[in-house]
């Protein structure tokens, strides 16, 4: 049997909401060990929920808003709402939960020890934050002179805005993409929000890990990344930013219109808000389209006989779509264009992806008991190898699951250590303010 | 010149378009030689897609190609012909890595599957970024960025609950999916090295990489099996103190909702609303009518009366998580990127000089460099053929009469 790619690696991480947990995922996938740090001494914002207690108005208020914030298994929190959120659920599985409070000295020494038995560091906090903590990378190779220290802000160690505090939204704003997406027919504030850059960064984070491992191995050195989240993005805006940089063109959104495909779109379907994509490019394409829509008068309508044609009558083509997709299924005709080489697909809402049968003969989504937690459907690694097969392995782990593996295993402390660690707070897996009434 | 990550890895780049390319791209970027295949009749796509300098067309000058290929060196085989195969199976034997993204049927017709690669170099690692991937129903269906973006990511809930979802903007589903390759090559360089040399095909579904994908739609998936249900695209502005707003000079994207709506009271200067009942405690705050009214009443007219750029720096200072809505001119004239480095000036001998986007990782040990301008269409032909696999330059004269090359 194959050995996982990081077998034998130990990752720390003191990681965020989506970016970092992002990034340390694919590590953890992939055969890492990986080790969050977290603290019990009061909720962290955002990886493990909002909120430490969460009252029954907090979930009535989410239901009715229905915005699909504050959402728990079958709507309820349960004891330790921290071990049920949607965010550490959707991150958190191949990984290990440790303890301990950083900002005490005893806490950051503790840290150290385990640098002294790990190979990365990596992290997205503010830099403030961790220069409050006294984590910098200096301080990491005393510990580890060989180690390698990954930092995620979002806006890099230096300039005006080291210390701007956001969130992947914010980020798509500020790199030019939410400016380049929305209907071109409403104001920028009506398109709603995107976090592509979070995905964008959790990608690249777990790139440039393996890259400096794979650098380290040859040499022996280890070193510091930066990989501020906007400028890992930015250059995802290359189109818009050439043009302005070519031509002083600034580019407005096209909605879901293309450059030189038509019909290109989101058409609506039969039911509630059900919807097919179309990418038309090539004549035969076109041609399949007719076909399919059983219409031989626009097979041969001049108005749109090549490709250039359609894109200069998109306006008056839509329509026409419009008018036979309504009356369709979206799944059961994406096979039928499919079949007649039309680029297309249904638009999947998160049921139905989870159930589409493409991805499930693939194996893409496997099971996962969990302690507190519903058995359900966890997505798979984002690739796979053909001599290195890779099922998923642990759930997402509770707070604090694996402080016995991390202090006794990893770092040999004693057992009246252990316990004198966890009378003063370290060690534990109940967030203190939930228990203090 | 300084030690790059990836010096030691050779790369040979089959790929167009966007996924791929912007996988090798990071492999270029970051030390490996990546010598990029094109089809001599006109090359990459991305050639003939621009943006191009006063909207003049031309093959060496497209803004998108330039940037994607940088760092690549460049030749031209016809892989129909079974003079170009015998050159490509030559160079599989030098190199670590292929990275391919055609539809999955197109290698082994060619002559091209793993295993032909691995009878050339049992070590060779073969990278394909397809659309769904190399088995299962859909395998050979087809699609571009929307198809896919809609299919595994999560189109469904952008955009206004009353109007139809609206896309990322770009190739932003594809550069991710490129972003995946060049991490999955990576552990397939450790695997190889684990196994004494042995390499292996690695499977990179587009479709997949959005499905999983933590711009929310993987979050999405586990919420929709909590409750067994899916929730609607969210209208903008429905949570309070959050959401992007027109401002005095443009729009901004505020965050102070949650345990932030003090600090969203206090950047607004009006710590009093604290006592209203509608605003006081978290389950208030929830409702949407008191959610809705706050930002009518409230946020928007203070908003209306500050900058992006002020707006941004009173929410910091708040710590109100918050950040404009910049276009592409805002973006090159904001003097923290441009004093940080991210862009770079590269000269083209066809192209001429012009500011791209630099590096998107920076390694300390291992810095980005540019160490060369995308390749003009078979530049490197003659150094890869000749120098590299021995071909004289008569029957390199010959290969190109037939097409070949």
């Amino acid at each position: 049997m194959s050995k996982l790619p990081l077998e034998g690696v130990r990752i720390v991480e003191l990681t965020h909401i989506f970016a970092g947990p992002y990034a340390t995922m694919h590590l953890a996938d992939w055969g890492a060990d990986l080790i969050r740090l977290e603290t019990i001494q009061s909720l962290v914002l955002g990886t493990r929920g909002q909120h430490a207690k969460v009252s029954k108005e907090m979930i009535e208020q989410s239901k009715a808003a229905g915005t699909g914030a504050g959402v728990f298994p079958n709507w309820d929190p349960g004891p330790r709402p921290w071990n049920r959120s949607t965010s550490m659920t959707s991150t958190g599985r191949n990984k290990k939960s440790m303890t301990v409070d950083l900002l005490r000295a005893e806490g950051l020494e503790i840290l150290g020890k385990l640098i002294a038995e790990s190979d990365v560091f990596i992290e997205n906090n503010v830099p403030e934050t961790m220069d409050k903590l006294k984590i910098t990378y200096d301080w990491l190779r005393e510990w580890n002179p060989q180690i390698i220290m990954v930092r995620m802000p979002a806006f890099g160690l230096s300039g005006p805005y080291t210390n701007f505090r956001c969130l992947g939204m914010h980020v798509d704003g500020v790199s030019g993409h939410s400016f380049t997406r929305g209907y071109p027919d409403e104001e920028p504030h009506r398109r709603g929000e995107t976090v592509a850059a979070d995905a964008a960064a959790g990608a690249s984070g777990a790139f440039a890990v393996m890259a400096a491992l794979w650098h380290r191995r040859r040499t022996g050195k280890g070193q510091l990344i930066e990989m501020p989240l906007a400028e890992n993005f930015i250059p995802f805006m290359a189109e818009s930013i050439m043009d302005y940089n070519m031509n002083g063109r600034v580019r407005e959104s096209m909605g879901n219109k293309d450059r030189w495909m038509a019909p290109h779109g989101v058409y609506p379907c039969r039911g509630e808000d059900k919807w097919i994509t179309l990418a038309v490019g090539s004549d035969e394409e076109w041609q399949g389209l007719c076909e399919v829509m059983g219409d031989s008068e626009l097979a041969v309508d001049p108005r749109f006989r090549d490709a250039d044609a359609r894109w200069r009558n998109q306006d008056a083509l839509d329509p026409i779509i419009i008018e036979w997709t309504r009356r369709q299924d979206h799944r059961e005709v994406f096979n039928r264009l499919q079949a007649r080489g039309v680029p297309s697909g249904p638009i999947l809402d998160e049921l139905e992806v989870l159930e589409d049968p493409h991805m499930v003969n693939r194996g893409y989504y496997q099971p996962l008991d969990h302690a507190e937690m519903p058995t359900i459907k966890y997505h798979g690694p984002l690739w796979s190898m053909s001599r290195t097969p890779n099922p998923l392995r642990k759930s997402p782990p509770l707070l604090g699951e694996h402080n016995p593996y991390v202090y006794k295993e990893v770092m040999g402390v004693s057992d009246e250590e252990y316990a004198r660690l966890e009378e003063e707070g370290h060690i534990g897996m109940d967030i203190l303010e939930t228990l203090s009434g | 010149m300084p030690d790059m990550a990836l010096s030691d890895v050779r790369v040979l780049d089959l790929t167009r378009h966007v996924a791929g390319p912007y996988c090798t791209k990071m492999l270029a970027d970051y030390g490996a030689d990546v010598i990029k295949v094109e089809r001599p009749d006109g090359g990459d796509f991305t050639r003939r897609m621009g943006p191009f300098p006063d909207d003049v067309p031309h093959p060496e000058k497209s803004g998108l190609f330039l940037h994607l290929n940088a760092n690549k060196r460049g030749v031209t085989l016809n892989l129909k012909t079974a003079a170009a195969r015998a050159m490509l199976l030559e160079l599989v034997k030098r190199v670590d890595v292929v990275v391919e993204n055609f539809a999955p049927r197109v290698m082994p017709s060619l002559g091209l599957a793993y295993g032909d690669l691995e009878r050339a170099n049992p070590g060779v690692i073969l990278v394909s970024i397809s659309n769904f991937g190399q088995t299962g129903p859909y395998r050979d269906y087809k699609a571009s960025e929307i198809v896919l973006h809609g299919m595994g990511g999560n189109l469904r809930s952008l955009g206004l609950p009353e109007r139809e979802p609206v896309k990322y903007g770009s190739h932003v589903a594809l550069r991710q999916a490129g972003l995946i390759g060049a991490a999955a090559t990576m552990a397939a360089l450790f695997t190889r090295e684990s196994r004494g040399g042995e390499g292996e095909h690695v499977d990179v579904a587009i479709v997949e990489t959005q499905a999983g994908s933590q711009d929310r739609r993987a979050p999405q998936l586990m919420t929709a099996q909590f409750v067994n249900q899916v929730f609607p695209r969210r209208a903008p502005g429905a949570t309070i103190a959050s959401g992007t707003f027109p401002c005095r000079d443009g729009y901004v994207n505020v965050t102070g909702g949650g345990n932030r709506f003090p600090r969203a009271l206090e950047m607004l200067g009006r710590p009093e609303l604290m006592e209203d009942p509608r605003f006081a405690t978290p389950e208030s705050r929830l409702n949407p009518e008191n959610s809705e009214a706050f930002n009518r009443e409230y946020l928007m007219p203070w908003l209306m009366q500050h900058t992006m750029q002020e707006v941004w720096t009173l929410a910091q200072n708040a710590h109100v998580l918050s950040g404009p809505i910049y276009n592409s001119k805002a973006l090159m004239d904001d003097s923290h990127f441009r004093d940080r480095g991210m862009w770079v000036e590269i000269d083209h001998a066809v192209a001429g000089r012009h500011t791209f986007p630099g590096r998107p990782i920076i390694m300390g040990e291992t810095p980005w460099q540019l160490r060369r301008p995308a390749p003009q269409l078979g530049e490197h032909n003659a150094e890869v053929f000749g120098d590299g696999l021995g071909y004289d330059s008569q029957s390199l004269a010959r290969l190109r009469g037939v097409g070949a090359i």
